[in-house]
């Protein structure tokens, strides 16, 4: 069990997908970064209001390299994706009470980057976003999403 | 609207208030349209809108509007009666626009739905194949044009026997 945002949690993150043999199967060979954006929004107590998480994750050779935090937001440079949405929307999808490809889909979680990239990869990005989801090592001491005054509907819409 | 300057202009209608399906198809259309101008001979002999719906919220339905100098896409809060829409879910629509899958097999499967009229047919099947990753960017495993062809007779003879059906059961 690790504490969300924690570094052992990044860890624990990293440690999953390679643990999964599928993914090893489907994701692609070539380097991948993405960087993923945590936007505070007043309902998650992990992030302040105004405040924002930001971490990398880089793919290559099948296997995740990297899966670490970042002291500010990413330049853009050597970047192949980025994922922002509101803090509660993440924490939704890591406690498995948001579908992050509803959630993509509805712009709840906004993706820039190389969209043929996407369809080539398909498989590999849901397997890596249902991870996230269904993965049970997370901590939450201040308490687990749905967040007080929100719903699970009302959190993916 | 938000467009690039690009020789072929992929427009999207309501901006950062767009939906995530439309945003991204806006930016995958662009992306082809920019870099292979094999997309955009297809797109200019387009013209017609087609609605695709996600099959995960099938709240979530974007407009394609043809229009042979450009392509618009809008988000649409009600599919309009006798519009042509195409309802699939993320990874179908990936397996689609890699060739690996055609419209046919996940008709079949039920992984996709369609409503279009028979007269519709052609301009759909243009609008799937423009749909598909350049060629460049597919592995050899294509479904051959002739398949394509093929399935779309097959659903054309599913939809006439479909409103035949209709008109018989509900005159």
């Amino acid at each position: 069990m690790s504490v969300i945002y924690s570094n052992d949690w990044y860890g624990d993150m990293k440690n999953l997908v390679n643990g999964t043999k599928e993914m090893e199967k489907l994701a692609p060979k070539n380097r991948l970064v993405a960087a993923f954006e945590v936007m505070g929004d007043g309902a998650s107590p992990y992030v302040p209001k105004d405040g924002a998480i930001y971490y990398l994750i880089v793919l290559e050779g099948g296997k995740v390299q990297e899966y670490k935090p970042l002291s500010t937001r990413h330049d853009g440079k050597g970047l192949n994706f980025r994922f922002t949405a509101p803090a509660s929307v993440w924490e939704g999808i890591a406690a498995a009470q948001i579908d992050p490809i509803t959630a993509g889909l509805r712009g709840t979680i906004k993706v820039r980057g190389d969209m043929r990239f996407l369809m080539q990869h398909a498989e590999a990005v849901k397997l890596l976003v249902d991870l996230y989801g269904h993965q049970v090592n997370t901590e939450w001491p201040l308490g687990k999403p749905p967040y007080a005054g929100q719903t699970q509907a009302s959190s993916a819409a | 609207m938000v467009g690039q300057r690009v020789s072929y202009q992929v427009l999207l209608h309501g901006g950062d208030s767009a939906s995530g399906l439309a945003d991204m198809l806006h930016q995958y259309l662009l992306q082809n349209c920019s870099e292979f101008p094999g997309k955009v001979r297809q797109a200019r002999e387009l013209t017609g809108d087609v609605l695709f719906r996600a099959a995960e919220d099938e709240a979530v339905c974007v407009r394609i509007a043809f229009r042979g100098e450009s392509i618009g896409l809008e988000d649409v809060p009600h599919v309009p009666p006798g519009a042509t829409v195409m309802t699939t879910d993320f990874l179908s629509v990936a397996r689609l626009t890699r060739g690996e899958a055609g419209p046919v097999g996940l008709l079949a499967r039920g992984k996709m739905r369609v409503r279009f009229s028979v007269s519709q047919l052609p301009f759909l099947v243009q609008v799937l194949r423009f749909m598909q990753l350049p060629e460049e960017l597919r592995e050899k495993r294509t479904i051959s044009p002739w398949i394509w062809w093929a399935g779309g007779t097959l659903a054309a003879g599913g939809a006439g026997a479909g409103l035949y059906w209709y008109f018989q059961t509900f005159p």
